[in-house]
């Protein structure tokens, strides 16, 4: 019973192409209702774990439900059951958007009326009903992105796939389609599988994430657990000063993991647990540094994410 | 029930978007060119002979896929090329329900420049000729259609079926082109054949039973198809359709 409550679980799913491995020994459990985040770099596998969830590729390792669905089996089934938008947008440029939508709805099996209402819906929710009769092929690129979700979404589905939905937007596009997205899953309780390598898009999003780098998976939390337990405590501090001999300075201390300096003076210390605050303030005033403010967090969710990647790269050195 | 829905989507779609790639001046001169040639071009280059011979029969079976090509070729190719099939694949619309909404996009296409040739040809030759109208032979009248939905039925298979392995649209569009080609030599050929011997190809098909004809080629369009949907179905494997 247990599993019917997963929209996904995967059992040490994998797949190669020749001599490449794009996934390799994927266990992973995405609740239903929630927002799952799949980061990792470009390359990293995302797309095909995506691929094989949906059916549209065999593995060569292991296996994968979907909706307690088994994916080589009732692959027809977990597609009626789940809504996708994909590395492309796959929108007939030729039609209009309401033509896109007719089609879609068409293929789910939508009553007309149905049809006609939760189209008008959702145009409406994303601002694209004025719009609705305009070929697809003169519409920006944030405006496609929102109509393929808004297909994704047409018959209610309980699962959505979106794969990188705001690459290439603009950050004003992107934060709109962030906030249909959320809100669309919200009011509709759909789980969705989110793939990014947006962290900040993550963060805002995702009650969970996995990180994912040459189809392995490196880690699966909340993003906050992420930050707390994978990542360095975090000195934040505000100051003016800050010159490349104070940060070679800190860089030799033991406890220093990793210095950055951001534009604006704000300088971000990964620590040690342990870490002496005070004696590090006191060592950055000694160095002639003048202080505004000090602050101690958790990483952030791209230090952890960074380190993840360099561990990563030095297994697959290793190996 | 459901496969008829489906495939009745799908044919819906690519008809849409066949026939929006042809507005504007350019589409419509396209579509105007086709119509005038099969509808009054040909009939009027064939004058009487297109009333009396059995030979028009060919030209409703294949001419009309020549118009059906681009389409074709879009079927599959197009679409991987445009970044849409994968999206299309990721729905549950059967194996079956794509390839029969495809055929069946590419068939009533090339169907309806058939139509309009075999329904146009005669007042054509009429008002060219400035004699009364006059109808085709039973045997043509009732079978040119038939044929001709047989022909577009045909081509389409074999243009999905081409679509469905080629890599790009233009890469489909020459292996359709090869194919009409392949059919459309050796009937030149006996064409030529003939003329060469001073035997007038009209007086030949005259011999043979017009209703006979009229089944011979519709068994001989209906091998066809059967053969290229039985290939496509094999081939289209929807777990690998994203790795060809």
């Amino acid at each position: 019973m247990a599993e019917q409550q997963d929209a996904i679980r995967t059992y040490g799913l994998g797949r190669r192409f020749g001599d490449l491995t794009a996934v390799d020994n994927l266990n992973l459990t995405v609740p239903r209702g929630t927002i799952f985040g799949f980061l990792g770099p470009n390359g990293s596998g995302k797309t095909t774990t995506i691929r094989l969830l949906l059916g549209l590729l065999e593995p060569t390792q292991g296996r994968a439900e979907v909706l307690g669905l088994d994916v080589a089996t009732q692959a027809d089934a977990i597609r009626a059951r789940t809504g996708a938008l994909l590395e492309h947008n796959g929108l007939y440029e030729r039609l209009s958007a309401y033509d896109n939508l007719e089609f879609y709805g068409r293929i789910w099996h939508l009553p007309k009326p149905e049809r006609q209402a939760r189209i008008h819906a959702l145009l409406d929710h994303m601002g694209l009903w004025e719009r609705r009769d305009d070929r697809v092929a003169t519409w920006s690129r944030g405006m496609r992105q929102k109509l393929a979700v808004a297909r994704a979404m047409l018959h209610h589905p309980p699962l959505i796939i979106l794969d990188e939905p705001t690459a290439g937007l603009d950050p004003v596009a992107a934060a709109a389609l962030r906030e249909d997205i959320a809100s669309l899953v919200a009011r509709e309780g759909t789980t969705v599988f989110l793939n990014t390598h947006n962290l900040a898009e993550a963060e805002k999003l995702c009650d969970a994430v996995g990180v994912i780098r040459y189809g392995r998976l490196l880690a699966v939390d909340s993003p906050a657990g992420l930050r707390t337990r994978r990542g360095s405590p975090q000195i934040e501090v505000v100051a003016t000063g800050i010159t490349p001999p104070v940060l070679d300075v800190l860089r030799a201390r033991p406890e220093v993991h990793a210095v950055t300096l951001e534009n604006g003076g704000r300088l971000a210390l990964d620590v040690a647990p342990d870490t002496d605050t005070g004696a590090l303030v006191s060592l950055m005033v000694a160095q002639g540094v003048q202080i505004e403010e000090v602050r101690r967090g958790a990483s952030s969710l791209e230090s952890v994410f960074l380190k993840l990647m360099a561990e990563a790269e030095g297994d697959g050195a290793a190996a | 029930m459901a496969l008829l829905r489906d495939a009745t989507t799908v044919m819906w779609k690519d008809l849409k978007v066949s026939l929006r790639a042809n507005r504007g001046i350019g589409g419509v001169l396209y579509l105007a060119f086709w119509a005038l040639l099969f509808g009054a071009g040909l009939p009027l280059l064939m004058g009487e002979t297109w009333l009396t011979s059995p030979e028009v029969l060919f030209v409703w079976a294949w001419l009309p896929l020549y118009v059906v090509t681009p389409m074709l070729g879009g079927a599959f190719a197009g679409e991987r090329e445009l970044h849409t099939l994968e999206t299309l694949l990721a729905t549950p619309l059967s194996n079956q329900a794509i390839l029969w909404g495809k055929i069946a996009a590419g068939a009533a296409y090339g169907w309806a420049y058939a139509l309009a040739s075999i329904v146009l040809g005669p007042f054509v030759i009429a008002l060219a000729t400035g004699s009364p109208l006059r109808l085709y032979r039973p045997p043509v009248a009732v079978g040119g259609p038939v044929v001709g939905l047989m022909g577009a039925v045909a081509g389409a298979s074999l243009g999905v079926l081409i679509s469905l392995r080629a890599g790009t649209n233009r890469e489909a569009q020459d292996g359709i082109s090869l194919a009409l080609m392949a059919f459309t030599i050796p009937i030149a050929a006996v064409r030529a054949g003939l003329q060469a011997l001073d035997v007038p190809v009209a007086d030949v098909l005259l011999a043979i039973n017009g209703w006979l004809l009229d089944l011979v080629l519709i068994a001989a369009l209906g091998v066809v198809s059967f053969v290229a949907v039985r290939i496509a179905r094999a081939r289209f494997v929807r777990t690998r359709l994203l790795l060809d």
